[in-house]
């Protein structure tokens, strides 16, 4: 995955955010996020580009917080909702292959704390 | 700029990749004096990127040392060392330094020694508890000298005790935003069209482009094709693609190993004239990063070759799940090969239950007019 790219991306989405705000923010002090199982993000990738990507922005020196969002597929047989083991997406109930996946794909901004 | 890592010598800017010596002689010696009796003058900026070698000639690291200045002191201290035989660690040392001078409290607190030989996975947060006067010598037996100039510019940042006010903005959107908006916005425009959009995914030689070639060749006169081809470098395959009928873009990408959205944006008016009906593109030989960024296609139509091995799917499982389409191709080397190809289609439906597979050599033709029929239908149901 491209997290350096995606870091990049996510900082430009925060500025802005910020632009939207009436009151002025001088920086970013935690990112709050989410991430799926299946994002193709690797958590530890991202927490190491993010300094590069955020130095001289307004995102510089933030904190991280992750939240991992585990597989969950809902069946479209039986009706259950099952966190099958990544990558299979059977149903855990009735092994129906025929499901959606509810979560686990994200990879999602939830907040952030300013000042 | 450096088209490799984009960093510009002279300028602030960090880079982190391992890098040979033929590509940048990035060498700055630096002495790096941390007497940190603390009288802490640095809000210094100190970025200066420099490769050494830590007694082993054939490796070289990246360092990148940045001290920022904010509210509160953040010192980073990067070392990427890559391909290292005795030590291949990448430290992130976060050092929260809450401090005041002239007289007052300073809170550092940094629980040293370093023993090494040691290995760091990821991310590394030191919490320091007080104690003065300390030196940061690292014990890392790095042998880095670095000299710095420092512009000394102190911003003291508040008392540790006095409390920030802060404010919590919710966003609840994805990290994609940026690329995902663009590529509704292509989805759009091509839908508005009636133009098909296939994104053809898979390794670097599974036979995109020879794919390709015969597909336009087939379909000329028939359906009105055009291709967006994606390279880190060459215009090969948009060489290897004209004159076939179809108008063909080539986009190199110099460090890029996927397609965005945002690039092919770039191309549409250029490469979709009136009428085309069926638009190819062909994304950079990658399994993994394509697999992530919509650009806006119809559908994504993964390409596994018959020499790659019948797990491929099962280990590429973002992509083979993303895919409606898979096609198995090279099928003219089965008689070579110890592959069975009803273990491949096994793996795809692993990760996609709903996939449709096709078997195909673009080479002797054998499997093709399934290919085109399943393109026809495409065009077909759009009209």
């Amino acid at each position: 995955m491209h997290e350096l790219s995606l870091a990049q991306s996510m900082i430009e989405q925060l500025a802005e955010t910020l632009k939207n705000e009436s009151e002025a923010v001088s920086r970013i002090e935690r990112i709050d996020l989410e991430i799926g199982s299946m994002s193709g993000v690797d958590k530890d990738a991202f927490e190491f580009v993010f300094p590069f990507a955020a130095e001289g922005s307004v995102a510089e020196g933030a904190i991280l917080t992750f939240r991992e969002v585990q597989l969950q597929v809902g069946c479209q047989e039986c009706g259950a909702v099952t966190s099958p083991e990544y990558p299979f997406v059977s149903c855990e109930a009735c092994g129906s292959v025929k499901t959606d996946i509810l979560a686990g794909k994200e990879f999602k901004i939830i907040q952030m704390e300013v000042s | 700029m450096c088209e490799d890592c984009g960093c510009q010598e002279g300028n602030e800017r960090a880079y982190f990749n391992q890098v040979s010596a033929q590509e940048h002689a990035h060498e700055h010696a630096h002495e790096h004096a941390h007497g940190h009796g603390h009288s802490h003058e640095h809000a210094h900026r100190h970025s200066a990127p420099h490769a050494h070698s830590h007694g082993d000639a054939s490796a070289k690291a990246v360092h990148v040392h940045i001290h920022v200045a904010s509210g509160t002191d953040v010192h980073v201290y990067t070392h990427v060392d890559g391909g290292h035989p005795v030590h291949g660690h990448p430290h992130v040392h976060t050092h929260r330094h809450g401090h005041e001078h002239d007289g007052q409290a300073h809170e550092h607190a940094h629980e040293h020694p370093h023993d090494h030989p040691h290995t760091h996975e990821g991310v590394h947060q030191h919490e320091h508890e007080s104690h003065h006067g300390h030196s940061h010598e690292h014990g890392h037996s790095h042998e880095h000298p670095h000299a710095h100039e420092h512009d000394h510019n102190h911003e003291h940042g508040e008392l540790p005790s006095e409390k920030k006010r802060t404010r919590t903005i919710a966003l609840e959107s994805s990290v994609m935003a940026l690329n995902d908006a663009q590529a509704a916005q292509n989805r759009a425009w091509l839908t508005q069209r009636k133009v098909v959009a296939v994104n053809l995914i898979s390794s670097p030689g599974s036979g995109k482009t020879y794919l390709l070639e015969k597909t336009l060749e087939a379909l000329r006169g028939e359906i009105a094709c055009a291709v967006i081809t994606g390279d880190m470098q060459t215009d090969n395959d948009a060489r290897r693609m004209t004159g076939k009928g179809a108008k063909v873009v080539q986009i190199e990408t110099r460090s890029a190993c996927h397609l965005s959205a945002q690039q092919i944006k770039e191309q549409l008016e250029n490469v979709v004239a009136n009428g085309v009906q069926l638009l190819f593109i062909e994304n950079v030989g990658n399994l993994v990063c394509p697999a992530a960024f919509d650009l806006g296609e119809a559908q994504k139509i993964a390409l596994v070759s018959v020499s790659e091995g019948e797990d491929k799917p099962v280990k590429y499982p973002v992509l083979f799940h993303g895919a409606a389409m898979t096609v198995i191709t090279k099928i003219d080397l089965l008689p070579h090969l110890d592959v069975d190809v009803a273990k491949y289609k096994a793996s795809i439906r692993r990760v996609q239950p709903n996939a449709q597979i096709l078997e195909v050599s673009a080479k002797t033709g054998d499997g093709m007019e399934s290919w085109l029929g399943y393109l026809r239908k495409l065009v077909a149901d759009v009209r």
